[in-house]
């Protein structure tokens, strides 16, 4: 068998070229470099309900595996959801839509999500540590400040405070969201 | 500093820094000012102390707190006299350094900012102990001839004071920094400072491990079931093989059969290796990983010592205030404690060494008398028995007579004279831990004993521990502390409420049990059931904690808690089991949590609460008796509070912005502040507000940038903005207003009615 398998190989290392192989590797070669431009801005992209919402990668930690929420007793509203542990440690775990008033829009697409696991994004700002659910990340996105658009006016209202800019990203329109604003509201809200 | 961002101490301010180092510079001056008075030692203690106050010269002058250099200064000229023998310290001078001593804690706690004003108020206070100080340093005689009480802001005319004694060579030219570290690793193992948040961390990811190395037992147990499938399989190929005995078979076949058979042994082999490397590693891993986590949790231990700095200077400045002289002796001072118990057993020992100082012990005349010896003694023990800590506090005082507290008792009407001549020493000892119990309307002359030891009562509760009292009358009285060797590990029973796991402490918890929902009776809607012969009401655990729940049919399960005065049935979905749990802080930023003490993690690492029993015991008792509010009526009332019209007041400086507050406040409106442009300009993003009022010069933002984002704002561009400011230029004025402001007041407007005038200007009264 094993004489079989050597020239086998040498055959497939040996065979001819094909022609667009060659052209598509040429073009590549020669093309112009994309520059990564220095100003370049680099975001996690993350999906909660059907809004596509982005904060910048500096904030992020880690993302966790999924961790069993306690509750806090006596707190039904406001966006503390309670406490979750992360690698042995004990995290507080808010809730961004309610923060940014999106819970609706959670609360719709949640069934179609089943099954889709959540996603628990573990945020450091300062030495301030934070978690919240995510339904969907994407991942990292780079992009240019000039791609940054105007937030629409449509924009519910408490969503668009908490928002810079909007991105477009694949066929889709991402928030990105004020970093600086939204941990200043989570930390003040907390206690 | 467990509150800091980050870890390393050079993130500390320097004014913490100097805190710190006045913490322990004033621990060694105590002790060995303590130490001096008792004539032990004074050479060495005297280098000790110049040290020292030398030290904290230098710290303060760094900082510039010139206060405290100037009395540091004063101390060290004191100690640098006494040690050429041209001062005798006395007790009055040792009563002045310690007062000094205090006066520099007080200097270190002052925040910066408000430092200044500060000293100005305190100027006069610092005066006296300078005069007092100085008096004492001049010998009249000798090399140090101007009197130190001329000692004005530490010039560098008042250094050239000090530079004859300086350079008479008792100092190594080293850092203040340095000289403290020297000194504490002569006496002591090196101590680091770490931060609470870095023990918490690294005690969550060894505790993190510990759960890990469990988890390689399953891993083995899927091994083990693989090798028995694999022995099965060897045993189906040899009856194959038997199967096959006297059939006629191609060589090819028996040769591929035999080959089968070898496989699977050698496979079988390699498994069992496996298994084996795998079990030496479990055992490898669970052992290192139990020991780490032992490791890190008696990082937590400190020695006794650490926790009773302060008591040789109480009992010192009490019992000569009370003319007693007594001797504190303390034994154990190694034994380790955990950092939380320390901190918090120190306030009833205090309250039992100060007891014992006013009360216990006799004047030394009455001790004279009694043919006991005129110094009282006070000894404080600490040691460790049978897992559990032990400090005891001993006084060779006059001790509790029983027939007081006897007589006590029945005067309260606690019980009858019939009753109380029956009942032993240790069960009348018992009623001295009783709120308001107290001896002292009924025998004078032992005045007080009794009184408070119902805080120490409830604060050794609070820890998990109990107090013991054993008293001979005439020869004095002992208090035994028994307490928890560890906060952070506890004992607890695990309870699902709602659906989620909480932890009740078993320390306190009275019983757990099963009753059939028949054994519950109802009156008046409210229910209980009888246990012991008691009536014990009965509330509904997630209805306390305002869950969402159901309870099951037909068996209820009920935790009874309590403390002297009332019990309670709180009835939990279900048991769980008993567990020691090590016990984690909740996230500070959290503020206190009702009802919750702190959190710990189940064995496969998911989160649970633990319940804080004192809190959960005053909820319920507000529960029954309808104290606290349903939500809806709670929403009723909320309704019913008029909306005002809110203010930020955006300023660095805390004065600036506590007057403002108190004017605005006084009027009515709500008012919150911010410290600086940018959280102003996060705050009025994120908060509804009427009015911003802003200052100009402030660090990361100004109000001239603050003011210009505000009108750019689309939502917030309408919004009345008043600028208030020192700068009263018209360029600036002019400025201000071009940026956007409305208003443009300086800060004399404080004085008057303007401030308050231009914000109804703006918006009016401050109904919303």
């Amino acid at each position: 068998m094993t004489h079989n398998y050597s020239s086998e190989v040498a055959r497939l290392l040996d065979r001819e070229v094909a022609q667009d192989y060659t052209r598509e590797w040429t073009d590549l070669v020669c093309a112009t470099k994309q520059i990564v431009e220095a100003d370049m801005k680099s975001v996690v992209v993350f999906r909660i309900g059907r809004e596509w919402l982005a904060l910048p990668t500096e904030v992020f930690q880690e993302v966790a595996e999924e961790s069993r929420l306690h509750k806090l007793p006596h707190r039904r509203e406001g966006f503390v959801r309670g406490l979750v542990s992360v690698r042995g440690e004990l995290l507080l775990c808010v809730s961004i839509e309610v923060l940014l008033g999106l819970e609706n829009t959670l609360r719709d697409i949640r069934a179609k999500d089943r099954g889709n696991q959540e996603r628990l994004l573990v945020c450091n700002r300062k030495g301030h540590r934070l978690a919240f659910f995510a339904s969907e990340i994407h991942g990292v996105h780079r992009y240019r400040p000039a791609e940054l658009k105007e937030i629409p006016a449509t924009l519910a209202k408490a969503s668009a405070t908490y928002t810079m800019g909007i991105l477009p990203w694949r066929d889709k329109t991402v928030g990105c969201l004020d970093a600086d604003l939204v941990f200043y509201a989570l930390n003040k809200g907390l206690a | 500093m467990s509150n800091k961002d980050l870890d390393s101490l050079n993130d500390l301010s320097m004014a913490e820094l100097f805190r710190m180092e006045v913490e322990s510079q004033s621990v060694i001056l105590t002790d060995g000012l303590l130490a001096l008075e008792r004539g032990s030692g004074a050479t060495q203690r005297l280098e000790e102390l110049m040290r020292a106050a030398h030290s904290l010269k230098g710290a303060a002058r760094i900082v510039g707190r010139n206060g405290a250099v100037q009395v540091a200064h004063a101390m060290e000229s004191c100690f640098v006299a006494a040690q050429r023998d041209e001062l005798k310290i006395s007790e009055e001078r040792v009563d002045a350094l310690l007062a000094a001593v205090d006066l520099l804690g007080r200097i270190a706690q002052v925040p910066d900012e408000s430092f200044t004003t500060w000293e100005t108020e305190h100027r006069a206070d610092l005066e006296v102990l300078l005069v007092s100080l100085a008096f004492q340093a001049h010998p009249g005689v000798g090399p140090v001839s101007r009197p130190v009480a001329e000692l004005r802001p530490p010039s560098e005319q008042t250094s050239a004071v000090l530079s004859d004694s300086l350079e008479a060579g008792t100092i190594p030219p080293k850092s203040s920094r340095e000289e403290g570290l020297a000194h504490s690793n002569e006496t002591a193992e090196r101590v680091l400072r770490v931060t609470t948040d870095n023990l918490n961390r690294l005690l969550g990811l060894a505790g993190e491990a510990l759960v890990a190395s469990r988890w390689i037992d399953s891993f083995a147990t899927d091994m083990l079931w693989l090798k028995n499938l694999h022995g099965e399989l060897a045993r189906s190929v040899e009856s194959l093989r038997e199967s096959l005995t006297g059939v006629t078979l191609k060589d090819r076949t028996v040769r591929r059969l035999t080959e089968l058979q070898e496989r699977v042994a050698g496979f079988q082999q390699s498994l069992s290796d496996c298994l084996a490397a795998q079990d030496h590693f479990d055992r490898r891993f669970s052992s290192f990983s139990t020991r780490l986590y032992q490791e890190v949790l008696d990082c937590r231990m400190r020695p006794f010592a650490d926790g009773i700095q302060a008591f040789p200077r109480t009992v010192r400045d009490l019992g000569r205030s009370l003319e007693k002289e007594i001797h504190l002796e303390v034994t154990g001072e190694s034994t380790t404690v955990d950092r939380d118990i320390l901190e918090r057993v120190r306030a009833p020992l205090d309250h039992l060494i100060r007891n014992a100082i006013d009360h216990g012990i006799e004047a030394p005349a009455e001790r004279q008398q009694k043919g006991k010896p005129e110094v009282g003694t006070i000894q404080l023990e600490a040691h460790h028995s049978a897992g559990k800590l032990l400090i005891t506090v001993t006084d060779d005082g006059r001790g509790i007579e029983l027939d007081a507290i006897r007589q006590a008792v029945v005067k309260k009407k606690l019980t009858t004279f019939e009753l109380a001549q029956k009942m032993s020493q240790a069960e009348l000892f018992d009623f001295l831990f009783l709120p308001g119990f107290t001896l002292k309307e009924s025998v004078s002359e032992i005045s007080g004993r009794g009184v408070g030891l119902d805080a120490v009562h409830a604060m050794v509760r609070e820890v998990g521990g109990n107090v013991r009292v054993s008293s001979q009358n005439g020869s004095g009285t002992s208090f035994q502390l028994e307490l928890p060797l560890t906060l952070s590990v506890i004992r607890t029973l695990l309870v699902e409420i709602g659906d989620e796991p909480y932890a009740f402490p078993l320390a306190r918890i009275e019983r757990a049990l099963k009753l059939p929902k028949e054994k519950i009776e109802s009156v008046e809607g409210r229910q209980h059931f009888t246990h012991d012969g008691h009536q014990i009401g009965l509330v509904v655990g997630h209805e306390i904690l305002e869950l969402e729940s159901q309870l099951s049919d037909n068996e209820v399960s009920i935790i009874v808690l309590g403390d002297k005065t009332s019990r309670y049935g709180l009835v939990v979905n279900r048991f769980l089991e008993e567990r020691e749990l090590v016990v984690r802080a909740l996230d500070p930023r959290l503020g206190k949590v009702k009802n919750i003490s702190a959190a710990a993690l189940m064995p496969d690492g998911s989160p649970l609460l633990i319940v804080d029993v004192n809190d959960l015991i005053r909820e319920i008792e507000n529960f029954i008796s309808g104290r606290r509010l349903s939500r809806v009526a709670h929403e009723d009332a909320g309704e019913r509070v008029k909306p005002r019209k809110r203010v930020l007041i955006v300023d660095d400086s805390l004065t600036v912005r506590e007057l403002e507050r108190k004017l605005l406040d006084g009027r009515g409106y709500a008012v919150d502040m911010a410290v600086d442009g940018m959280e102003g300009w996060n705050a009025i993003r994120t908060g509804h507000y009427d009015l911003l009022v802003t200052d100009i010069d402030m660090p990361r933002l100004d109000g001239i940038a603050l003011v210009t984002l505000v009108r750019k704002d689309e939502r917030l561009k309408s919004l009345p903005v008043m600028i208030v400011s020192y700068k009263d230029r018209p360029e600036d004025r002019q400025r201000g207003l071009e940026a956007g402001a409305d208003y443009y007041l300086t800060k004399g407007s404080f004085h008057d009615e303007t401030l308050i005038r231009a914000v109804a200007d703006l918006i009016g009264g401050a109904d919303a």
